[in-house]
């Protein structure tokens, strides 16, 4: 009997590392522990390096294929788009911790695991990315959407195994409750809100770079170099904000009164109330701006970050700039 | 042991905000449903050695859609009595049987003291209902709980069966001669149960007790179309007021609601919430060609000749029922975009326009008011 992997049976799961060495315990489910988290798309893959080299020669003129080494793993990738749940979680917390704290090492895993709800003849499979970073965090923000998380990263190692499900994780239990947008606050420096926005995004961008880590040692053992560690060189944190465009224009309120400004306050709330959804408190921003003439003329802020918070994710003070959701 | 069936014609309609619950008497007609999103799976392999390809499918159910429901009820206005079981209000103001599902359409349906947002009971003091879009620029409107109770006149054993979290999408008058003011009533809920007593205080075996009756058995609030007349007056791209006599026509109000659904892998998402998209108020109306000065000819020949006017601007008014007395029913539109009226070939030659009611600015919500008037 062939076993078929089916996405549509697939759950992601966090799974925290007790040591660098440990890698199965306080295994949060995007459901399991708090029950709310879930995702509703996730893409994995990892590539190998193949070097190619000349191998003809005056005397071997018939060479003409050239020979292969593999000796070097490309970083894993990963995709996933994850809705935003009513209450606390731990999963998306770590997440959120990812996007807004990178560090150097890296302590969470993602798991993918298919075959919770078997099927015909599907398989218990488990595809595992170790070590992750998040590269690119999108906030999506949609009038008829519940709130999304979509972020894509690295990790060193993906690996793709058959595993019994409940010897693994156990029972899990699955989210019901998400986020949606019926209220929406955006707020210039003056505190004004903006008026008539059509949409808006939120992205987050970290820029991140592995350490060399092939050596020739290795290469001559015929051992394959995956990356170890990395860094994250920059980030960028930017958006935009569409509004119809009104008489008054929009660069004539709100605080802003030229089409471009610089070190700007920006605050966003989206989500279910003043005090549940994304929360982004920026201090330093700086704004430009763009008419368009579609159907109805609007106007759009493109705006970037340019504060640098000690740790963006403390949202103990407006007084600082930070990104949370608020459950 | 003998079948249990239902007809029908033994269902009762009932609408709960809470514990508060009024009775719909519906027409013949009224539907419900609710399907799932399922996706199909398939594999596309190429062949082996033995010429097999492996030509299975699957599939998955990704979620449910949400509820559609449907029904038609009478266009009932009435003055309370101001006490009594099941009385709509403790004071002798006018109501319709209907305005729980109008409370809905037009707001956000929260029901105190006897009222709701965007209907008010006392604007008219000559005794009236006055219904307006005022707080219905908002991206969620109210909800109601609907329930159909199978079997509820037929002394058997009842099934209720339950639609959680219902929005109001659209409504559909249509005036056709010869019948009875009768508005068509759609719209979308989150999912259909069957009801349980312990769920519902006001449920016991199988059998609704409705809190608001008032009006539903009365026979002198239905309200003829026959009487109906339309005033239309323009100032673009004429000054004109026209004299039309009505054969016929529909207005049509929409929310243009979608239900959002979560689409996670590893479940079945149920539908969460609804979403407003942009109010329509839009409709038609036909009546015979007639060349009197400022009648239907002059209207065709004022709009195809209007050439430079991109919006123009007739008021309209409907009364259903005639213009004065009661009941009776008036849709006023101050605004209204009509397109050029085609022409129907029969033996008497007709005229019909469609036209689109608009607000005064375009964040406005004053392109439809709706007057229920009983005594």
């Amino acid at each position: 009997m062939t076993d078929y992997i089916f996405k549509k049976n697939s759950e992601i799961y966090i799974a925290e590392p007790t040591s660098t060495s440990g890698r199965t315990t306080n295994t949060y489910n995007m459901g399991v522990n708090t029950s709310i988290l879930a995702v509703e798309d996730f893409s994995i893959s990892q590539s190998r390096v193949n070097q190619g080299y000349k191998t003809k020669t005056l005397h071997e003129p018939h060479k003409l294929s050239d020979g292969s080494l593999v000796t070097k793993i490309n970083p894993a990738k990963f995709q996933m788009t994850i809705l935003v749940p009513t209450v606390t979680d731990v999963a998306i917390d770590i997440i959120m911790d990812a996007i807004l704290k990178p560090i150097t090492n890296s302590n969470f895993d993602i798991v993918a695991f298919s075959g919770h709800k078997p099927t015909q003849n599907d398989a218990d499979f488990k595809v595992q990315v170790y070590n992750c970073f998040i590269s690119n965090a999108e906030f999506i923000i949609e009038t008829n959407s519940v709130l999304k998380l979509k972020v894509q990263g690295e990790g060193t190692m993906m690996t793709g195994e058959h595993v019994d499900f409940y010897s693994f994780f156990g029972a899990v239990s699955q989210p019901t409750e998400f986020q949606k947008v019926d209220y929406l606050s955006a707020k210039l420096p003056d505190s004004t809100d903006i008026p008539c926005v059509v949409s808006l995004t939120v992205e987050v961008q970290n820029s991140i770079n592995w350490l060399p880590s092939q050596t020739l040692n290795n290469t001559l053992a015929g051992v394959l170099s995956s990356p170890q560690q990395a860094t994250v060189d920059k980030r960028t944190v930017s958006g935009s904000i569409t509004a119809y465009t009104k008489a008054p224009k929009f660069s004539s309120v709100g605080g802003l009164s030229h089409d471009h400004e610089l070190n700007k306050i920006l605050s966003i709330v989206a989500g279910e109330s003043a005090s549940k959804g994304f929360k982004f408190n920026l201090l330093g921003c700086t704004y430009t701006s763009r008419l368009s003439t579609g159907t109805v003329f609007t106007t759009t802020y493109d705006w970037e970050m340019t504060d640098n918070p000690t740790n963006f994710s403390d949202s103990s003070s407006d007084t600082r700039s930070y990104i949370k959701i608020q459950t | 042991m003998a079948d249990t069936l239902y007809f029908s014609r033994n269902t009762k309609v009932y609408a709960a905000i809470g514990g508060n619950v009024w009775e719909i008497p519906v027409l013949d007609g009224f539907s419900f449903s609710q399907a799932t999103n399922a996706s199909e799976i398939t594999l596309n392999e190429m062949s082996d050695a033995s010429g097999n390809s492996r030509r299975g499918r699957q599939m998955f159910t990704d979620s449910y859609a949400p509820a559609e429901w449907s029904f038609s009820t009478y266009v009932r206005p009435f003055k309370s009595e101001g006490s009594g079981t099941g009385a709509a209000d403790s004071a002798e103001k006018v109501h319709a049987v209907e305005e729980v599902l109008w409370a809905q359409m037009v707001g956000a349906g929260t029901y105190a003291s006897n009222t709701f947002p965007g209907l008010d009971h006392t604007a008219d003091t000559n005794g009236a209902l006055d219904i307006n879009f005022d707080q219905a620029n908002k991206t969620s409107l109210g909800t109601i709980d609907l329930f159909f109770v199978m079997g509820a006149t037929s002394g058997g054993t009842e099934t209720v069966y339950h639609i959680e979290g219902c929005c109001v999408n659209e409504a559909s008058l249509d005036f056709d001669i010869d019948g009875i003011a009768t508005i068509n009533w759609s719209g979308m809920g989150k999912i259909i149960k069957e009801a349980a007593d312990a769920d519902h205080s006001f449920l016991s075996g199988g059998a609704i007790t409705p809190t608001v009756t008032e009006g539903t058995s009365s026979t002198s609030n239905f309200i003829r179309n026959r009487l109906t007349s339309l005033a239309i007056s323009s100032t673009s791209p004429t000054t004109t007021t026209y004299d039309l006599v009505l054969t016929g026509g529909n207005i049509t109000i929409s929310n243009n609601m979608t239900f959002l659904t979560p689409e996670t892998l590893g479940t079945v998402n149920q539908p969460l919430a609804h979403v407003t998209g942009t109010r329509s108020v839009t409709g038609n109306f036909t009546c015979y060609l007639n060349a009197e000065a400022s009648s239907s000819a002059d209207l065709f020949e004022n709009i195809i000749e209007g050439t430079s006017t991109i919006t123009n601007n007739f008021n309209l008014s409907f009364k259903v029922g005639g213009a004065s007395g009661d009941p009776r029913l008036e849709l006023d539109m101050a605004q209204c975009h009509l397109e050029v009226p085609s022409h129907g070939i029969e033996d008497v030659i007709s005229l019909e326009t469609n036209f689109h009611a608009l607000p005064s600015t375009i964040d406005g919500t004053d392109e439809l008011t709706i007057k229920y008037v009983a005594t």
